[in-house]
């Protein structure tokens, strides 16, 4: 049970000791601060999250991305969900001009409870009434990115190592590609995610004391997601950045069948200015 | 209105070789110190998302003298001018701009612009700045929507 654990611990501390330090631009701080208004639909896989207001569908979003000595942080703390569960860490172990490979500690999936899921914020939400919470559970592990000339693609294999909440394994593999026509930078990606049994199990099964009408007991075994994203960025300004996208996402049948899951397929959509400090 | 450049640098040049060339020139250039012009170009801004990316921009370029004259516009950035006209007052251009940094628009009298001096010779200029919404080129970046 705690081989996955050590054998993550032991990678991590073996990435370390063994790192290639960066070169002298990479040690300089980097930081880059922006500030996000927009309007997002983004239908939520829980029952009972959906936007709803007006106010749900505007967001305003603090992207921190900074990174010194090898280590990183890129943080999303958004609205609606605070810092923890947009905030991805990590540390470049090896850096290379053609790919890298980090220390990750992220979360995949955004936790929830009966009172806060989607955009629904302390507000009892009659479908999860009775649910255990699903914490916030980052998975830590690594991260393999190959840079090509106008595209990157990566894997992170990561484990539910510091939380203990469940355990379980992510592996998140994604590619993208960035057309530059003229000011524009045009970006198609997609990538699959498995999630082990403790993972899929942790967010969407049904444990016998959540048991509720509509709401029977449910393992829901291993899981995946597969996910299309295509993206435009168009710099108005120095200091303003537009930004329109969507994104397409499919899920397993172990985890759309789950009584608190809505809907197998979802297509978010996203439009914001971005302020660049 | 638009004509050919060459063919007046060449017959420049050989004015240049006759005996009387000397004084000529020196009566257009005194000429040319009394013309009234402005050059405007709009937008005098351009901005790409990461440093050292090219940035493109269509600029409206106009432009009027006080006086009539053979007048060409040249990009800073390339060997040839852009557009000439002859013996006009006045002028517009689009321009369609290219450039990973600062491109500076002249307006040259054209009886002056022989090739190697052109630059030299501008009676009114004008500056489109570049400029990059992310200082760095990291290839970190965000790479995904949501």
């Amino acid at each position: 049970m705690y081989a996955p654990r050590f054998l993550t611990v032991m990678l991590f501390l073996f990435a370390i000791l063994t790192a290639n330090m960066a070169t002298a631009e990479e040690d300089e701080f980097q930081w880059n601060i922006a500030a996000e208004l927009g309007f997002v639909h983004s239908p939520s896989i829980i029952k009972g999250a959906e936007q709803s207001d007006f106010s749900d569908f505007i967001f305003l979003n603090i992207w921190l991305e900074a990174y010194y000595k090898g280590f990183f942080i890129q943080t999303n703390n958004y609205r609606n969900s605070g810092v923890v569960g947009r905030t991805e860490l990590g540390y470049e172990i090896l850096v290379e001009d053609d790919y890298e490979i980090d220390f990750i500690y992220k979360s995949y999936f955004a936790g929830f409870d009966q009172y806060n899921a989607g955009a629904v914020i302390d507000e009892l939400i009659e479908e999860l009434e009775g649910i255990d919470e699903r914490k916030y559970s980052p998975h830590a592990g690594l991260r393999y990115m190959r840079y090509f000339d106008k595209s990157v693609a990566w894997i992170d294999v990561a484990y539910e190592l510091f939380g203990g909440y469940h355990n379980g394994w992510v592996v998140d593999t994604f590619y993208n590609r960035v057309y530059e026509i003229r000011n524009w930078d045009i970006s198609v990606g997609g990538g699959a995610t498995y999630f082990s049994d403790k993972t899929t199990d942790y967010f969407f099964g049904i444990d016998a004391n959540e048991v509720a009408l509509n709401r029977p007991v449910y393992e829901t075994g291993s899981g995946y997601r597969v996910e299309l994203e295509s993206s435009a960025q168009y710099p108005i300004s120095q200091d303003w950045l537009f930004t329109i996208g969507a994104t397409y996402s499919h899920f397993s049948n172990s985890i759309a069948n789950s009584p608190i899951v809505a809907r197998q397929n979802v297509i978010r959509f996203r439009l914001s200015v971005s302020y660049v400090f | 209105m638009y004509f050919n450049c060459n063919g007046i640098a060449v017959t420049l040049v050989i004015l240049l070789f006759s005996g009387w060339a000397k004084s000529t020139f020196a009566q257009q250039q005194s000429d040319i110190g009394e013309i009234q012009s402005e050059l405007i170009a709009q937008p005098n801004k351009c901005v790409a998302i990461n440093q050292g990316r090219a940035c493109f921009a269509k600029v409206n370029v106009s432009w009027t003298l006080d006086r009539p004259a053979n007048i060409c516009l040249v990009d800073s950035l390339k060997s040839r001018p852009l557009f000439c006209w002859q013996n006009v007052l006045s002028g517009r251009y689009l321009y369609n701009m290219e450039a990973d940094k600062d491109v500076q628009l002249r307006l040259v009298v054209v009886e002056k612009a022989a090739k190697q001096a052109l630059s030299d010779m501008a009676i009114a200029q004008t500056t489109i700045k570049v400029s990059w919404l992310y200082k760095t080129n990291s290839r970190k970046r965000r790479w995904r929507l949501f």
